[in-house]
């Protein structure tokens, strides 16, 4: 067999995977209470559960489903869902195919009323096939089953004494009565009639069968818990219907509703189009979030479910077995190379420009020649004045050196200073830096800062690809969502056989092969948004357009901030549409939102925050790990998310750039302080 | 059991004039801006030819061609076909019909003969023009616009079961990624299995399907792949019974999803199979119904296919035991 | 979005292809090797190698699960429906399966498969794939020789098989036509001498269209079928080549082709862009047919040469 074939990460998705699978390869979140946890199944307080593509959801909802409950149990059913304290009705909304219960020209109130009936009966139908495989060969269930029947069929608005009395007529019965209503539903495309007698109010079943079970003592005690899945695919109206059964729970049941970050349309209710109330009426679990907001447990997570990936076709690994090979992964992978001032990774560099000017000190002898006469700054007026203050910021085999001082080169050029000068001071610091124990100056804060960054412009400056490898960085780009995590590493796999290694058997999987799997990952990650329809591509726009802005900044002879992949805004100031756009990025999880938000350095006020999916970072070179944040104002957050405003973007950001560029014509007023505020360490990297 | 490959499929030639004998009562065709498309109108020998105008082209009223045309607002793909048979004078299930699928969009073809078998057609023909390419080869786009809507056809809805342990889905796989995309994830529960065009319209049509479904992998995930013709309908209904009964074999089959989103012959296909076999199992027809359709996606007619679709009844007495006597032998 | 070498994309092609289309034939050390051939003789080394990735990012390739199902499309359409149709046609369009099947079985009883070619050449090799693809008895299939037999006492040449009444050449690809034409030719002409009823029909998976109108005009067989036919859309650097009409712009088809003559020139000097001058990108899972361009399959000693489509059996020299 090919090892493509075995690729261990091919099965990126829950639905991928069968109930035993998920049973089998659960992997727990090391820490706290884990996913169960998190989610409380035998809580009777609903859950809406919500979550980007991937982060989850359906996995963990199908593990609490009765189906992985029974595999989970086996042997030991019934006592083991008392003691779970729930049993779990799972159903995807899908299932449903709730579109054609629009149109064909019926009015609303006519849908509403068949859609609310025909859940009773699914619901029911799905709940009551649950309970025969559990108790049907009980002896109390042989002899309550008549009861039974009786107890639910009180349920129908007309009560049918004749009605069946065995469980599997009456499940029968549900379904008869259900496929009635599809053969009509279907047919009303055509013949423009919809006529269904509905038998149920709204909740009477749902609600009323869970109370009728308690009469057997293997489910006494035991909540129904209705865990649907993908609210996403109900219209709004059939999104109402629901939360307004969260509204009128009673009883022994619960839901858990699972749905994507943009899937929910409305919280009303028929209660007088009232919402439903996070905190009293349902909690709400957004589960990347979470998983974000505890990078180590979302890290050791992430490992374990990286290596029971890796040993599917083997043996189950227990815990302990788990938790060292988690550590092992790092091997697995080319990671960067720890030297001096980055002395190994830039090797390649010193070696392809052996003999010759290198990029950055071309780009600043052009800079400052061209620059006109009267403008030139003191200290390099000439070619050889230019030609000293080059000299004296060489430092031969450490181009990242020299890039930190052609930095604070710049910053004095932008200030107006002798450049001359300047060098030579530079030069000295420099020389003291590189010292075993050298000074934290002013050098040493703008190193630390701006390494990585400068670091990125040596490799565009000469064509060479940027790093982004090692299962750290992969794990952070997951951003919370180990879907992302698998598919990164499906990419990388592929990648490393196309170039002839042996991922995760043999040496380690090349920074190259991580670079391209990246790359993929990252572009299928994007063009995905575009599935949204014609706000998905827009919004693929705004994300270019914050991205370039981005690369902008990173790229230039001064940057303003470091590692810059997030900006702040004053999102109450700007318009409408841009903040419709914002929120809508954030709910394709295109940008994550930063929980504390950004300070005002000014006004102290404190402005929303939100970071560039770090997925999609090597689309724009950008970093992954977030620390400066760029401070936005209303017109160019109108011009990067407005569809009204986009024409303004190219000059706004001319303009925002022209002041962190050699020759520093303009100085934008916000620039001024943002320069002055150079080493001010807006938010570490947390 | 039913073998679709015995039904008639005559190819045409383009450049050449068709038999005498293929003329016809009523003549359907979609307009659009290709080539082929008009040529067949022009070329085909009817009574009665009629232009459909699908609001999802967007062709304004200055547009819209000299011959017999229609065109409505109507709410939905069913409505739209209804409305168009009802104003056609006089019984239409004892006239020669003939449908040119090549500019149809495809829910509406599905629906034209799905209504067509229930009005009592037992006979019509369907033809199809191939295309010698796409105009950008793997990167072609077809449709455009706004989201997408995932349903069932109209007419199409079947009655499905609450068990969705083993639910199947069948795309016919075509160059379009976001549709393929779509579906796929719209049924995520679902196993998967994707229909390719093989042998294709073109040699190379075949390795720049796989590229662009390769696009849709991560919706698709672990997709079980099949072949059938692109241009061949008969087949394409064959191969689907084929795996449908394949893996109602391993496992019982819960609910069936079949998504025709490759060529029009393909979706003939699955029109045939669902016709003649829906019944068998829960089964409907999806598809990801966009505001807007590209007018012109390929370049040149390569040929022309006539396929005579025998609607019959659904029952397996429509294949009669008894040995027909010999008579005169029928002109192809 | 920050764009691309042309070289990546065509690489990102290249790795999804090969892992999708190809069998996973290639990997990053092939196609280097490969493009190591192209040392700077015509251009430069860098646009010699990205115009050489260009065509094989455009290469077609139909791998072994590809092939049977044309196979199996072979026989549907090309042998068995043809036969349906009729049927059908002389009994007032019967859909009675029972009977249709029953007159199809003496049809096909009466049939006799051949390949093209020595056995072991590629159209032969086909049969065994052909038979096994739509569960055919054994006892169809025969070579060539085995058409006629020597009469013991008129000594005479006869066909071995009285009770056929056709004889179906199966190949896999049909050029320029004129290796089918001479192989078959005599073959035929006496089969038809001795029996005028007999039908001879020669059926072929992938066919230039000008290679299989030249069989068609030769009048050897009764009928000539071409399952996928690749008309003059497919010549790589022909005036209406698909390949190029929507090429990025660093990719020119004239320098294209230059380099490709340049180098196949000295692989194989009658025919540098390919036999028949077909200039083909185009291979299967068991072979690469001479048509396509040389420098993607030659594989002798001299000159040397690193393939990347090998191509089996060794070339025939003209």
């Amino acid at each position: 067999m090919h090892p493509l074939s075995k690729n261990p990460f091919n099965l990126t998705k829950a639905n991928d995977y069968s109930d035993a699978q998920i049973n089998d390869y659960w992997v727990d979140m090391p820490y706290g209470t884990g996913f169960l946890g998190m989610l409380k199944p035998s809580s009777p307080m609903p859950t809406l559960i919500l979550g980007g593509k991937g982060s989850g959801k359906t996995h963990l909802m199908r593990y609490c489903s009765y189906e992985i409950q029974k595999l989970r149990h086996a042997g030991r059913l019934p006592l083991a869902i008392k003691s779970d304290g729930y049993i779990g009705i799972y159903t995807r909304c899908e299932g449903l195919n709730a579109n054609r219960f629009s149109g064909k020209g019926q009015s609303i109130d006519a849908w509403r009323c068949v859609f609310e009936y025909y859940m009773e009966l699914f619901l029911s139908d799905l709940l009551l096939a649950h309970v025969k495989d559990l108790l049907g060969s009980s002896p109390e269930f042989k002899r309550r089953e008549s009861a039974f029947c009786r107890s639910v069929l009180k349920l129908f608005d007309e009560d049918d004494s004749e009605g069946p009395t065995k469980l599997d007529s009456l499940i029968n019965s549900l379904r008869s009565l259900r496929r009635d209503i599809d053969e009509k539903v279907n047919n009303c495309a055509i013949t423009r009639r919809l006529q269904v007698k509905v038998r149920a109010t709204r909740s009477r079943l749902i609600f009323g069968i869970p109370k009728a079970i308690q009469m057997f003592s293997d489910l006494h005690g035991v909540q129904v818990l209705y865990l649907i899945d993908e609210l996403e695919n109900f219209s709004e109206d059939q999104q109402k219907y629901l939360f307004t059964l969260v509204r009128e729970r009673s009883g022994p049941s619960s839901m858990k509703i699972g749905a994507r970050l943009y899937g929910i349309k409305t919280y009303s209710t028929f209660s007088g189009d009232e919402e439903i109330k996070e905190g009293s009426e349902y909690e709400k679990l957004l589960l990347d979030e979470h998983l974000r907001s505890n990078p180590r447990g979302y890290n050791a997570f992430a490992r374990r479910l990286i290596v029971s990936k890796l040993a599917e076709s083997g043996p189950r690994d227990d815990d302990k077995a788990l938790a060292i090979k988690a550590d092992d992964i790092d091997q697995m992978l080319e990671g960067r190379k720890d030297s001096r001032f980055y002395e190994a990774e830039t090797q390649q560099f010193v070696m392809k420009y052996e003999g010759r000017e290198p990029p950055h000190f071309q780009k600043l002898r052009s800079k400052l020649s061209s620059a006109a006469k009267a403008s030139r700054p003191p200290g390099a007026q000439n070619a050889g004045e230019i030609s000293k203050i080059i000299d004296m910021l060489r430092v031969p085999g450490f181009p990242l050196l020299e890039k930190v001082n052609l930095m604070l080169l710049y910053k004095a050029w932008s200030e107006g200073a002798n450049l001359a000068k300047s060098a030579h001071s530079i030069a000295g610091m420099c020389a003291e830096f590189q010292q075993p124990r050298g000074l934290q100056s002013i050098y040493g804060v703008t190193y630390g800062h701006f390494a990585q960054d400068l670091l990125a412009q040596l490799f565009r400056e000469s064509d060479l690809p940027q790093r982004y490898c090692g299962i750290d960085s992969f794990i952070h780009m997951s951003m919370g969502l180990p879907r992302l995590l698998l598919i990164i590493l499906k990419h990388v796999y592929n990648w490393a056989i196309f170039n002839n290694e042996q991922p995760f058997s043999g040496p380690a999987i090349s920074a190259e092969s991580q670079r391209k799997g990246v790359w993929e990952a990252a572009l299928w990650f994007f063009d995905d948004a575009k599935s949204k329809g014609e706000e998905g591509a827009f919004l693929q726009d705004c994300l270019k357009r914050l991205a370039e802005l981005f690369r902008e900044v990173r790229f230039a002879d001064k940057p303003v901030e470091c590692s810059l992949c997030s900006f702040s805004a004053n999102t109450s100031k700007i318009s409408a549409k841009a903040k419709e756009n914002v929120e809508l990025a954030e709910k394709y999880s295109l940008l994550i939102r930063v929980q504390r938000g950004q300070r005002d350095r000014n006004s102290m006020r404190v402005d929303a925050k939100y970071q560039i999916n770090s997925l999609l970072a090597p689309l724009w070179d950008l970093p992954i790990y977030r620390r400066g944040a760029l401070p936005i104002d209303t017109e160019l957050m109108g011009a990067i998310f407005d569809p009204d405003m986009v024409q303004t973007f190219d000059k706004l950001v001319a303009s925002r750039i022209a002041g962190m560029n050699a020759p520093f014509h303009q100085k934008a007023s916000k620039e001024k302080s943002a320069q002055q505020d150079l080493f001010y360490v807006v938010d570490t990297h947390d | 059991m039913i073998d679709y490959t015995i039904f008639y499929k005559t190819p045409l030639d383009p450049k050449s004039d068709w038999p005498k004998d293929h003329e016809w009562d009523l003549f359907i065709s979609a307009f659009n801006s290709s080539k082929r498309v008009h040529d067949v109108f022009n070329q085909a020998r009817s009574k009665e030819k009629h232009w459909l105008i699908f609001p999802e082209y967007k062709y304004k009223t200055c547009e819209y061609p000299p011959q017999r045309h229609f065109a409505t607002n109507a709410d939905s793909e069913a409505d739209f076909i209804l409305q168009f048979l009802s104003q056609i004078n006089g019984q239409i299930n004892n006239r020669r019909i003939c449908i040119d699928l090549t500019g149809f969009i495809r829910p509406y073809q599905m629906v034209l003969t799905k209504i067509l078998a229930e009005k009592g057609v037992k006979q019509f023909d369907a033809l199809y023009s191939e295309p010698t390419v796409y105009a950008q080869r793997e990167k072609t786009h077809f449709s455009s616009g706004s989201k997408c809507a995932v349903r069932q056809v109209a007419g199409f809805e079947g009655s499905h079961s609450t068990d969705t342990s083993n639910d199947l889905l069948i795309i016919g796989a075509g160059y379009d990624i976001e549709l393929i995309s779509q579906v796929a994830h719209h049924k995520e529960g679902a196993k998967k299995v994707q229909l390719l065009g093989l042998p294709s319209l073109r040699a190379d049509m075949y390795q720049e399907n796989v590229l662009q479904a390769d696009g849709a992998q991560e919706s698709l995930g672990p997709a079980n792949t099949f072949f059938s013709p692109a241009n061949d309908p008969f087949v394409t209904a064959s191969v689907l019974s084929k795996i449908a009964a394949e893996y109602e074999k391993r496992v019982p089959i819960t609910n069936l999803y079949l998504s025709p989103l490759a060529s029009k012959a393909q979706v003939l296909g699955f029109w045939l199979f669902y016709h003649f076999e829906g019944n068998e199992r829960p089964t409907s027809i999806l598809f990801p119904f966009k505001p807007e359709y590209s007018r012109e996606t390929s370049k040149g007619i390569a040929r022309i296919w006539k396929y005579t679709i025998e609607t019959g009844s659904r029952s397996s007495n429509n294949y009669s035991r008894s040995v027909p006597s010999r008579g005169v032998a029928r002109k192809p | 979005m920050k764009i691309q070498p042309l070289e990546n994309e065509l690489y990102d092609k290249i790795e999804l292809l090969n892992r999708k289309v190809w069998e996973n034939r290639l990997g990053r050390s092939a196609i280097t090797s490969w493009l190591d051939n192209f040392n700077g003789r015509c251009q430069t080394k860098d646009v010699e190698k990205l115009h050489m990735l260009f065509l094989l990012s455009n290469f077609l390739y139909f791998g072994d699960a590809q092939m049977r199902e044309l196979l199996k499309a072979a026989f549907r359409d090309l042998y068995k429906y043809p036969i349906v149709e009729r049927l059908r046609r002389e009994n007032q369009d019967t859909r009675n399966l029972g009977f249709i099947q029953k007159r199809f079985d003496e049809h096909l009883q009466a049939t006799r498969f051949l390949g093209i070619g020595n056995p072991s050449e590629s159209g032969c090799h086909m049969l065994y794939y052909f038979r096994q693809m739509n569960s055919l008895p054994k006892d169809l299939f025969i070579n060539a020789y085995q058409m006629f037999k020597r009469d013991k006492r008129t000594k005479k040449r006869r066909l071995a098989y009285g009770r056929v009444k056709k004889f179906v050449f199966l190949d896999d690809f049909c050029g320029s036509g004129s290796q089918v034409i001479e192989y078959a030719k005599a073959m035929v002409q006496e089969a038809k001498e001795l029996n005028p009823q007999l039908e001879i029909e020669y059926h072929v998976l992938f066919g230039c269209r000008k290679g299989v109108n030249r069989v068609k005009f030769s009048r050897v067989f009764d009928r000539v079928s071409c399952l996928v036919e690749l008309d003059e859309t497919f010549t790589c650097f022909g005036r209406s080549s698909r390949f190029f009409h929507a090429a990025p712009l660093e990719i020119k088809k004239q320098i294209a082709k230059d380099i490709c003559l340049e180098y196949g020139s000295h692989l194989w000097p009658n025919f540098p862009l390919g036999f028949g001058n077909c200039q083909l990108l185009i291979g299967f899972h068991h072979n690469t047919p001479d048509n396509t361009l040389p420098i993607f399959w030659w594989d002798e000693s001299a000159p040397p040469w690193q393939p990347i489509f090998k191509r089996y059996p060794k070339i025939v020299y003209f």
